[in-house]
């Protein structure tokens, strides 16, 4: 699909992967400030090393067994919260909060790219979706662990 | 992408205590929430709308456990609704309740903002999806304004949600850029209407442009040798009223 183009067939997709970096990237820049955008860019650039520099893209993707158990979008959802988390702690936790999420979304959009185009696994539409449902929660319960606790109280006092 | 950094990561992060501005992280997961909304709904994967949803439900109980509850029987109803995968907390919420002191009972308007774009959005990517199989569709657009309407009003009866405001009245816009795409494209009649609107206007005009009626330049002679000719005309000029040029034939 050329770059930051859209399908417009309406229909189930979820057995392809038409999501690419550049469609996600898209959507989240519309919803962004746009002060945050710069930033987010940087924080995908410093993702995108970790992805594919010599030194640490063998690690990364040797995680990835299509001949395992382990469903790929649990595999790409958790590596995705171990980037983010590499990342934050590297910056010492200056990477604003409110660029973790849609930084790790984009990057996440770019790996599952790179395992489709070099046959490593087959990532579809539906695999991005969950890993990124994997990815948000545990991103939030890794940064705030208090925070299932939030959502109880919460739920007691919301009902 | 799974060895990487689980012990690295895993162990900077020991010892319960937040790191972060948990409204910040809804906010972030707002916006990717209401992202992967619409992205389900323009490439029809299913998946991706309902879990843009709970991520951005993430992002609504995350921004409203930070916030100081005033009245609870006046406060969100919704809550949310939670459900267990792979072991990891994730929830989806949503429902606003007495909307008119949303900003005294939420600090971090930008997290509600988030939370109802993608609530929003999810609607909207569910009409796009449906209105192309139904042949309602204007009925479903104008579901669409209505959404934006409502979420207007929230923000309007609240006070100090300058960026709650922003964020919702670009969605009014959208349902009614929705109605403005659904009435035009879909009414073959009046876009043949306006055409043919136009076709006799170019058609006054070229006849005005030919008369040379009530035309009048203000064109500085050049010299010629035959006598005064004025640049961009093809026929000599006429006095009127002994001080403007009246010409034809501009080319």
């Amino acid at each position: 699909m050329p770059e930051g183009a859209e399908t417009t067939e309406v229909g189930e997709t979820g057995g392809k992967f038409t999501i690419t970096a550049d469609l996600v990237s898209k959507h989240i820049v519309e919803k962004m400030k746009p002060d945050d955008v710069s930033a987010m860019q940087r924080v995908v650039n410093a993702g995108m090393k970790v992805l594919f520099s010599k030194e640490t893209h063998s690690q990364i993707f040797d995680g990835i067994r299509p001949a395992d158990q382990v469903p790929i979008a649990d595999e790409l959802g958790a590596g995705a919260t171990n980037i983010m988390l590499i990342l934050f702690k590297e910056s010492k936790n200056s990477i604003p909060a409110q660029l973790i999420i849609p930084a790790g979304a984009i990057l996440l959009a770019k790996a599952c790219e790179f395992i489709n185009e070099t046959h490593l696994a087959v990532v579809t539409n539906d695999d991005y979706a969950d890993a990124m449902q994997m990815f948000s929660a545990s991103i939030v319960h890794s940064l705030d662990p208090s925070f299932k606790g939030k959502i109880s109280g919460q739920q007691t006092q919301g009902a | 992408m799974g060895a990487v950094g689980v012990a690295s990561g895993a162990a900077a992060l020991a010892g319960g205590t937040a790191l972060l501005s948990m409204a910040g992280l809804a906010a972030g997961a707002s916006i990717v929430g209401g992202a992967m909304a619409v992205i389900g709904g323009v490439t029809g994967n299913q998946k991706m709308t309902q879990n843009g949803a709970l991520i951005g439900g993430i992002g609504a109980i995350g921004g409203l456990a930070t916030g100081t509850l005033g009245d609870p029987s006046k406060v969100f109803s919704g809550g949310g609704t939670l459900n267990t995968r792979g072991g990891i907390l994730s929830g989806s919420g949503s429902g606003i309740g007495n909307t008119a002191s949303a900003s005294s009972i939420m600090p971090d308007a930008n997290a509600v903002g988030g939370a109802i774009s993608g609530n929003v959005d999810s609607a909207l990517s569910s009409i796009g999806s449906i209105a192309g199989k139904s042949p309602n569709v204007i009925n479903l657009a104008n579901s669409a304004k209505t959404i934006g309407g409502a979420a207007n009003t929230i923000a309007q009866t609240s006070t100090g949600a300058g960026s709650l405001l922003d964020s919702i009245n670009r969605y009014e816009n959208l349902g009614k850029a929705v109605v403005g795409a659904v009435d035009y494209f879909g009414n073959q009649q009046k876009l043949n209407q306006e055409q043919q609107q136009f076709q006799t206007k170019q058609a006054m005009l070229q006849q005005q442009l030919n008369s040379g009626a009530g035309t009048v330049l203000p064109i500085a002679p050049i010299a010629n040798n035959g006598g005064l000719l004025y640049q961009g005309v093809t026929q000599r000029p006429t006095m009127v009223n002994g001080s403007n040029m009246s010409v034809a034939g501009v080319k």
